[in-house]
């Protein structure tokens, strides 16, 4: 394939990634588009990118998930490629197929070994078939409830319920006894079927205290494949990522190596082309299991490119366009010390509800070390019809002190009223204790929040 | 004599946008106002035209703000206001309406979806041009 880059991008996405995307875009010269439905028109993806496309009314499934009309987006304003983003068809291997036929090229894996990675019991498999250790679990679908109890009674309570398409911890339940699992399995199912049209769901083995950790990846069209290092995403509630930094305070060198090498490993034999996450879970003991692969740029991977220098962005759309990695992995210089906080509009006081309106006063935190991705802007309404997600705050220090002090400094920097946020709820994270002397699992928000703060 | 400069300023003007490679040109003056845009064959222009008829329907959408009879497209796509079969226009402004009435096609994906008119009525204005991309929301036609 000869390296050609695009001209016009489409991008099928909204709020802060769609905005990331057009950055990127114009760094490199290439015109975007950006689809968008008819409550999204006020926003800054729709007034930055370079044309907008109204591709429907505000639910998603008839906008950001509707296949034809972002199709035709593309047909009439003549893109060449399409970068989903992430959640909504990101990985929706149909969609992938329906641009391939279409001449469009989808900026991510081809659809095939996204049917294989992005479906995670098939990605199990897989992983398992190849030598690398994986989290004990159901080897395929579970589809009656009295599968999952023979199932769950086999490995042992607590067990977790996944949905097979699914990402983002929506369609996972965790079950500790027989008698909480039929609601769970029917709660999860139906859950699954809403968010991603796919009710399958499987049943692994839960690991009350363990650690969350990802390895990005890139991979060429040539068989060139590297890793931009791991990051810990432990700071969880509900499986939702609160936090993520990078390098993880709790590998050491050589697990830290050896994950990596494992998770390149991993993209080597699905033959993984573009940018990837390998997710695994590190138990006390830093034995790590693979959980599943994400074939899509990730929320947390801005604290990669401040940690690396290296935009991942810009390497998904010229891998796309057939370019070849120009470094090696012993080329990737690990500098920074790189945490990210997201900015959600949920009130913490108030069990994480989301809220939704206008936005009155907003102001970034600057200064060196700081980086904020974010969409919203001063009397922005934020409407609710779709995730929480407002921004992110990405600081970046030598080491992890620098950086900790830093966001302290960011998060007294940062305004946004009119809305309840995260921010204050992040403020604790950093200032606990155990965070601090990087001692934390993903049960830290659990804990935390059971001290009553 | 009126006629003939109209005849030549619109044989100017589809010189201009030919030579200037533009796709809408105009020219006004006492006498007259001529508005001349051409009809998509080059992809390439496209870009600039949907925002540019976007925030047109919108300015339009707030003089007219009384209760219309507004046709918004369902789809995005290219609209059609010539028949393939006849070759003719579906409808002209003025003309009188049936509900039911095919008014354009919009072109997605290759399929032809025929807008057909929930009012009986008389075509009052028609927002768009003939082969033009039209998006999700966009004003069509308003019928009285």
């Amino acid at each position: 394939m000869k390296e050609k880059l695009f001209e016009k991008i489409l991008i099928a996405n909204r709020g802060e990634i769609a905005l990331r995307i057009i950055r990127t875009c114009k760094d490199l010269g290439i015109k975007s588009i950006i689809v968008h439905s008819t409550a999204d028109t006020e926003s800054f993806p729709v007034k930055f990118a370079d044309s907008a496309i109204c591709i429907g009314p505000e639910k998603s499934m008839q906008s950001y998930l509707n296949i034809p009309a972002i199709i035709s987006a593309a047909e009439v304003s003549n893109a060449e490629a399409v970068h989903p983003g992430y959640g909504f068809l990101a990985e929706n291997s149909e969609f992938v197929e329906i641009c391939k036929q279409c001449n469009l090229v989808f900026i991510g894996p081809d659809s095939t070994v996204m049917n294989l990675m992005g479906n995670k019991s098939n990605a199990r498999d897989t992983v398992k078939k190849a030598g690398f250790p994986v989290i004990p679990g159901s080897d395929k679908v579970i589809e009656t409830i009295e599968e999952a109890k023979s199932f769950a009674k086999k490995i042992g309570y607590p067990i977790i319920i996944k949905a097979s398409a699914g990402g983002g911890g929506r369609g996972m339940r965790v079950v500790n006894n027989e008698t909480e699992l039929e609601v769970a399995f029917n709660s999860a199912k139906k859950e699954a079927m809403e968010a991603f049209k796919n009710d399958s769901i499987y049943i692994e083995k839960y690991f009350k205290y363990a650690h969350h950790i990802e390895v990005q990846i890139l991979a060429d069209k040539y068989k060139n494949v590297i890793h931009l290092g791991e990051r810990d995403c432990s700071i969880q509630r509900r499986h939702q990522k609160l936090l993520e930094e990078t390098p993880s305070p709790f590998l050491n060198d050589k697990v830290r190596n050896e994950i990596c090498e494992v998770a390149v490993g991993i993209a080597r034999a699905v033959n993984y082309e573009n940018a990837g996450t390998i997710e695994f879970l590190v138990d006390e003991k830093k034995n790590f299991y693979f959980m599943e692969m994400n074939t899509r740029i990730q929320v947390e991977h801005p604290i990669t490119e401040e940690r690396t220098g290296i935009d991942i962005v810009k390497w998904q759309i010229l891998i796309s366009a057939g370019y070849k990695l120009p470094f090696k992995q012993q080329d990737i210089k690990f500098i920074k010390h790189s945490i990210e906080c997201r900015i959600n509009a949920e009130d913490p006081d108030n069990n994480f509800m989301p809220n939704t309106g206008k936005i009155i006063n907003c102001h970034f935190p600057n200064g060196i070390g700081v980086r904020m991705d974010s969409y919203i802007y001063e009397h922005y309404d934020v409407p609710p019809y779709y995730d929480s997600l407002l921004g992110k705050l990405i600081v970046s220090g030598y080491n992890r002190r620098e950086a900790i002090s830093r966001l302290n400094r960011a998060l007294d920097e940062i305004i946004i009223t009119g809305l309840k946020t995260t921010i204050p709820f992040h403020k604790k994270i950093i200032n606990n204790i155990d965070f601090i002397d990087g001692n934390y699992t993903t049960n830290f928000i659990t804990k935390l929040l059971s001290k009553g703060v | 004599m009126i006629n003939e400069k109209i005849k030549n300023t619109i044989r100017d003007l589809i010189w201009l946008a030919d030579e200037t490679k533009t796709n809408f040109v105009s020219y006004a003056d006492n006498e007259i106002k001529i508005r001349f845009r051409k009809a998509f064959q080059n992809k390439e222009i496209i870009i600039p035209e949907i925002k540019e008829t976007a925030e047109k329907t919108e300015k339009k959408e707030e003089v007219l703000s009384q209760p219309k009879k507004i046709i918004k497209s369902e789809r995005v796509g290219f609209i059609y206001l010539i028949s393939t079969k006849t070759k003719r226009y579906f409808v002209n402004e003025g003309a009188a309406i049936k509900e039911g009435d095919i008014l354009a096609v919009i072109n997605s994906m290759k399929i032809e979806y025929p807008i057909k008119s929930p009012y009986t009525g008389k075509i009052k204005r028609i927002f768009v041009d003939n082969a033009q991309p039209v998006e999700y929301g966009q004003t069509l036609f308003e019928i009285e």
